[in-house]
């Protein structure tokens, strides 16, 4: 029989805006986080997320969580530039990314404490 | 970053023509940019075609209102509700055809087995409910068209309501007077045996004439007399207008909230018939039998039309929970 998890590894009450994104919640996260710098272009979108995480977003991924997140409001498009049109994220976006990393930080800590626990040897 | 050369700006454009019409005008300048840039970077890549391509379906689905976030999302229930009202004129379709030929085969003759008979009678109670239904939830939206046309002059909403109109009154006018030159609908004497009005029966026999396996038969075809040939023609484009029509008006009505609930729940009422039509279909392929004369014989386009008819049961679903799901606003 399982084990109950500790109160403290028990899941949040709220999973915050991108637990409806489905299969787009982990482009989302790397969008929500590079535009958490400031505004950016598609393309330098790519670039920056392809530095911190290592992740190329192909095209395609990026624009339908780029236009899920704007319907959402989590992110709002600026003025084109030469055709490049910048993404800056809102103030909901920036308060959904919070929620969704800290729970993300749970859920690390968690793994990480019983990984110390149990295979501190290995 | 590479400067984009003409021949990668192009392949960008040729990939951007996979998208739907209003995903381009929105955001086709910057993803062609985007698609460009990449395309200088790294010329040759399967995997991006593909992400490309699918992203093109995703977008495509979104604008049916199936999945996804549509690019402007207050217009998503509509285009859910069109999307509906299409794959309900599917199913009805080949429902109306089946049920009218079994009702008119029975007619003539009493089925011989039990399974058959009850497919009759439930397919009868399900079509009523189904086109009830129908009916039922084509009120609001009609005069919620009314409405809008009188508010505002939108020359999009006046071509779809017209298509509608014209694509409906050729299917009535047509199958009208195209049954009542037939032998096979008329009085019969074991037409008292009939579990459906001989009336509608004939008329939607005739409606969706269309739906037959006549196609695939080309020698029967070509001995079919010139009227019926040509009904047979005309009739699927005139449904297919009236359908399109109809998509396009529900796309650009101004719809209240407490009308598409309405809309919705009679959606959920005609859903709970399309269910009893499968079950009952099922039942009559599973276990019918050819029947007196083989007038209950089930052929291949009956078995096309369950899984047609099942595939558009599974989109009305997807709609429905679509149309009920709250819109997310921009704040």
């Amino acid at each position: 029989m399982p084990k109950r998890a500790a109160p403290s590894e028990r899941p949040p009450e709220r999973t915050g805006e991108l637990g409806g994104f489905g299969r787009y919640a982990g482009p989302a996260t790397l969008i929500l986080s590079s535009l958490a710098e400031g505004p950016k272009h598609g393309y330098a979108l790519t670039k920056d997320i392809e530095t911190f995480a290592g992740v190329h977003l192909a095209p395609g991924t990026l624009y339908e969580a780029l236009v899920r997140l704007e319907g959402q409001g989590l992110i709002e498009a600026l003025e084109a530039e030469d055709r490049r049109r910048p993404y800056r994220l809102t103030s909901t976006g920036a308060a959904a990314l919070r929620d969704h990393l800290a729970a993300q930080r749970r859920v690390a800590d968690v793994g990480l404490r019983r990984l110390a626990g149990n295979w501190s040897g290995t | 970053m590479k400067e984009p050369s003409p021949d990668a700006q192009a392949r960008a454009a040729r990939l951007m023509r996979w998208y739907p019409k209003e995903w381009r005008t929105r955001y086709g300048d910057e993803f062609t940019e985007l698609l460009a840039a990449q395309i200088a970077d790294q010329p040759r890549s399967w995997a991006r075609t593909l992400d490309v391509a699918l992203g093109a379906i995703m977008a495509r689905l979104a604008a049916l209102g199936l999945s996804g976030t549509t690019v402007d999302p207050s217009d998503q229930p509509r285009r859910s509700l069109a999307t509906l009202g299409c794959a309900l004129a599917v199913f009805l379709t080949f429902a109306l055809s089946i049920w009218s030929h079994l009702t008119i085969a029975r007619r003539w003759a009493a089925p011989a087995t039990t399974a058959t008979h009850t497919a009759i009678i439930i397919m009868t109670i399900a079509v009523t409910i189904c086109v009830g239904a129908v009916a039922v939830g084509a009120i609001p939206l009609a005069w919620a068209a009314v409405r809008t046309a009188g508010r505002r002059s939108d020359p999009e909403l006046r071509r779809g309501a017209l298509l509608f109109l014209t694509g409906l009154t050729v299917l009535i006018a047509g199958a009208v007077a195209f049954h009542n030159g037939w032998s096979g609908t008329g009085t019969h004497p074991w037409s008292q045996q009939s579990t459906g009005p001989g009336g509608p029966a004939a008329f939607f026999w005739t409606s969706t004439l269309a739906v037959s396996a006549y196609w695939a038969h080309p020698t029967i075809l070509v001995s079919l007399p010139v009227t019926e040939l040509t009904w047979m023609a005309i009739s699927p484009i005139a449904l297919i207008v009236a359908v399109v029509g109809a998509a396009q008006t529900v796309r650009r009505v101004d719809l209240s909230i407490r009308a598409l609930l309405f809309v919705t729940r009679t959606a959920q009422v005609a859903t709970a018939g399309l269910a009893l039509y499968l079950f009952a279909t099922l039942t009559w392929l599973v276990d019918g039998g050819p029947g007196p004369a083989r007038l209950f014989q089930a052929g291949t386009v009956d078995q096309i039309g369950l899984v047609v008819m099942t595939t558009t049961m599974i989109v009305v679903i997807r709609c429905i929970q679509r149309t009920t799901t709250p819109v997310p606003q921009a704040r």
